[in-house]
């Protein structure tokens, strides 16, 4: 196995720094992300450059920005072509690269901290695309810590900036501070009683939007959401993180009013979700991801309701990730085909909820 | 005084130069056989030389010489067009000096070339970026300006890259194992 499917494979038995955790908020909100978009300075970005050129900028800046001291630990070094398809899907599953820069096929690297808690993507659509995760609500323990990565990586690298624009991005939507704050919720009452739209669309006053699990362009799989910033330009970091935590604090208190309600008025039917939702994990024999995630999505609220006793929280969250594609295809390199994929899943999903029926 | 429109920074040949510092040499009046210096540079510049222009006129020469010593002040460029023409007032707001970016391109891919797009563009798609973010100005963290070790240490690791690329294209391995030789040894001494 080679130095890189090494890395990937310890960190894919690991359990997702970004999950694990008490049962604070009832279950709701899930884990805390900050992201900060930086490009060197005198260099054109990924599209106007050749192979060649992209490829030294990877090597610079991999180099460079790995010895800077603010790592927890000396963070592991990944090169993109090195790496099988699986093996960016685990990256991907645990949040630690984009879907952009998994399936890109121009040279890219990350730097991913050993614990799974940080990564600095290298030539995505930003020369640098820094990231720290959490769980729970911690938005502005995860800024301090991303803000010190950064600190300490400006006194290496020259980043690109300018008094009235801010730091010089891509992207004209994240130019400014270059910073999306998100927040990971699990909203399965607001969806029931139809009120999740009106609530989503006041996010919208906030400068705030709604997506799904895995970001741009994903489903809300499950009731999952992540909520974050949509402008980047005009606040400082510390207000856009004032904003986004009012706006998670909101939605929280609108979730849990929303579960009293059921549990009040309707409470068979949260029972009947919850129920089915175990049946159907510990007796499948084959399940796609989107069932999984959306039948997890129930079992962590019947959790958080204390309808039901068991899986533990810890059980759901490594299912959350274990069995996403990715992680399956690395631990069974022979179930190359999905429906192959898909009872595997089940099994698996069989053996862990079983492993806890006395939980 | 301020430089005139479309006219870009002579310091880093990136930002547009907002400021027009002249100095006629000491003790000669101008028209009478006189020397004027001239340096065009944008606001970000003038921070990170730390000059102080809010009490008296800079030394012009001093800077010039302190910073392009024994070497001619880069020369004054508009826009990417060949020597001798000049650039209209429209075309010095439309394409970037950096990369030669279009603004048309800009629109259609809402992606910028360079970090110095933006700059060059910004006049022209500020309605679009108010409506975007509510706002036109930064007003969060800006970065210090990197240590001029760690510069250096950058500038000499992508030279010895770009050294070593010729190097295996001319087929000279054994320099180019030097070359490999002497990038480990910096990434090793940077090692955490």
């Amino acid at each position: 196995m080679s130095a890189a499917s090494q890395v990937i494979d310890r960190l894919a038995r690991q359990p997702c720094p970004w999950l694990e955790q008490g049962e604070g908020h009832d279950g709701i909100v899930l884990s805390s992300r900050i992201r900060l978009a930086r490009n060197l300075r005198g260099h054109a970005f990924r599209r106007q450059l050749d192979i060649d050129q992209q490829e030294a900028l990877v090597m610079d800046l991999a180099s460079t920005a790995r010895t800077c001291p603010a790592w927890r630990r000396p963070p592991h070094r990944l090169h993109l072509e090195q790496l099988a398809e699986c093996e960016r899907l685990v990256l991907l599953e645990r949040r630690l690269i984009s879907r952009e820069l998994a399936q890109q096929d121009e040279p890219a690297a990350v730097l991913v901290e050993p614990d799974g808690s940080a990564s600095m993507m290298i030539n995505e659509e930003d020369h640098v695309r820094l990231q720290v995760l959490a769980p729970g609500l911690r938005i502005e323990e995860v800024l301090a810590r991303a803000i010190a990565l950064d600190a300490g990586l400006e006194e290496r690298l020259p980043w690109a900036s300018d008094d009235r624009w801010g730091y010089l991005t891509s992207c004209p939507t994240n130019i400014g501070t270059g910073l999306r704050a998100s927040v990971m919720m699990h909203l399965p009452a607001l969806a029931e009683t139809q009120e999740l739209p009106r609530v989503l669309r006041a996010l919208g006053k906030l400068a705030m939007t709604a997506r799904g699990l895995l970001g741009e362009g994903s489903e809300a799989t499950g009731h999952h959401y992540q909520i974050s910033n949509q402008r980047t330009l005009g606040r400082t970091e510390g207000a856009i993180a004032a904003d986004l935590q009012q706006a998670v604090e909101q939605l929280l208190r609108a979730e849990q009013l929303c579960r009293e309600v059921l549990l009040d008025r309707q409470r068979w039917r949260l029972e009947d979700k919850v129920h089915r939702a175990w049946g159907l994990l510990t007796h499948a024999r084959s399940l796609t991801s989107n069932e999984l995630v959306a039948e997890l999505g129930w079992l962590r609220l019947g959790r958080s309701l204390k309808l039901i006793e068991r899986p533990s929280t810890n059980a759901l969250d490594a299912l959350l990730v274990m069995a996403q594609p990715g992680h399956l295809c690395l631990h069974h390199p022979e179930a190359a085909d999905e429906a192959l994929r898909d009872r595997l899943r089940a099994e698996l999903v069989r053996g862990c909820l079983d492993g806890n029926a006395a939980a | 005084m301020p430089s005139p429109q479309g006219l870009i920074c002579q310091v880093c040949n990136q930002r547009p130069a907002t400021m027009h510092l002249c100095q006629i040499q000491a003790g000669a009046a101008e028209g009478a056989g006189s020397k004027t210096v001239h340096l065009h540079i944008c606001g970000h510049c003038v921070r990170a030389l730390d000059l102080d222009l809010s009490t008296r006129p800079p030394d012009v020469s001093t800077i010039l010489a302190a910073n392009f010593p024994g070497k001619k002040v880069p020369q004054l460029s508009i826009n990417l067009l060949p020597e001798g023409q000049r650039a209209s007032a429209a075309q010095i707001k439309t394409t970037c000096p950096g990369c030669g970016l279009t603004l048309a391109a800009f629109k259609r891919l809402n992606r910028f070339g360079c970090p110095g797009c933006l700059v060059a563009f910004g006049a022209v798609i500020e309605d679009s970026l108010q409506a975007l973010h509510g706002a036109t100005r930064h007003v969060g963290r800006l970065p210090r300006r990197c240590s001029s070790d760690a510069e250096r240490l950058l500038r000499e690791r992508q030279q010895l890259r770009r050294e070593l690329d010729d190097a295996l294209t001319e087929e000279a391995f054994e320099r180019a194992a030097r070359l490999r030789d002497q990038l480990q040894a910096l990434d090793a001494n940077e090692a955490v």
